[in-house]
């Protein structure tokens, strides 16, 4: 079955903000002359930005923890291949509504359990949640811009 | 399901309702972060609790758009194209931080010290941990900033591009689960 794109005009929307979200979460470690705490301030209400828990570029750490880099990073890298997943994402809302439900459940347990010292989370561990969310998010708006031919 | 394009009730309602009760909560929660975090300061509990919290806080900062489309949809029983899924999200993202910054604002005049004794404790934060000296300085330099001069038009200008987006997005991801047309469905 073919299957094309619609709604291009929102796709490329979504694709630009996405890059631009990631590139401003990488913080001020790819260009530290810049200086400046800016791209802090943009995340600070939706991120605990602890350094302990962020990845680092050279001396800075990103403007986001390593969970919020997952998510942001997979949900770019995924919209750019929506166009050629096809049917592999054309799911129903029911579908995607469980999937999401148990990839929340995952980041639910890393934190729970790494809150009571049943399991040690670490950047990677915290990345690869994201990163799940990030892949879900993405094809279950993705589906919305597929049709069939 | 009527289709929106023939009779567009007003969005405006469910947009309001997210919008002030998602911002109320995290600013609930926040505020509540913020008292555990100055008396539990520098123990373990401390920190687990407040890294838990602010998974919250983000939660309901992005979740914005995605309970705006639920309401939306289920209220006028509607199919949403993925574009008025994306406007109703962003303008909820936007109604969001207003009302999250403005309460923030308003518990000042509650209690005036709180967001100095935040500050202190912040900055003591910063400086145990190990991050190098040039960016803990700045780090410290922006919080010192945001307390001594605090400004409801920047705080908010400062967090609309990203919570607009994210709420975008979960404006789109709403009509995928909750309003999608019928295309999608079948396949």
């Amino acid at each position: 079955m073919n299957v094309n794109l619609q709604h291009t005009k929102y796709y490329l929307m979504v694709l630009i903000l996405g890059m631009i979200v990631v590139v401003l979460s990488l913080g001020s470690g790819l260009y530290p002359r810049l200086g400046g705490m800016w791209q802090y301030s943009l995340f600070g209400e939706v991120c605990h930005q602890n350094p302990d828990r962020s990845f680092f570029i050279g001396d800075y750490p990103m403007a986001v923890c390593s969970r919020c880099f997952g998510f942001y990073s997979s949900f770019a890298a995924a919209w750019v291949v929506v166009p050629v997943m096809g049917t592999f994402i054309q799911k129903s809302a029911a579908f995607y509504g469980k999937l999401l439900a148990i990839v929340l459940g995952i980041i639910a347990a890393d934190i729970v359990l790494n809150s009571l010292s049943f399991w040690i989370n670490t950047n990677l561990s915290r990345f690869f949640t994201g990163l799940l969310l990030g892949l879900s998010v993405a094809f279950a708006i993705g589906s919305q811009f597929l049709t069939s031919k | 399901m009527e289709e929106y394009e023939h009779t567009s009730p007003s969005y405006w309602q469910s947009v309001g309702m997210a919008a002030v009760g998602l911002g109320f909560l995290s600013f609930i929660l926040e505020l509540m972060l913020q008292y555990f975090q100055l008396s539990a300061e520098g123990s373990t509990g401390g920190l687990i609790v407040s890294t838990v919290g602010s998974v919250a806080v983000c939660l309901f900062m992005a979740l914005g758009g995605l309970i705006a489309i639920w309401h939306y949809a289920k209220t006028y029983n509607l199919t949403l194209s993925i574009g008025r899924g994306a406007l109703i999200g962003f303008f909820t993202g936007v109604g969001l931080v207003i009302v999250s910054v403005v309460l923030s604002q308003m518990w000042t005049l509650i209690d005036p010290d709180l967001n100095q004794r935040m500050m202190e404790s912040m900055i003591r934060t910063y400086e145990e941990m190990d991050i190098p000296e040039e960016f803990k300085e700045q780090l410290i330099d922006a919080t010192a900033a945001e307390v001594e001069d605090p400004s409801i038009l920047m705080s908010v200008l400062s967090q609309i591009p990203v919570s607009g987006i994210l709420n975008l997005l979960s404006g789109m991801l709403g009509v995928a689960l909750f309003a999608r047309e019928k295309q999608g469905d079948n396949v």
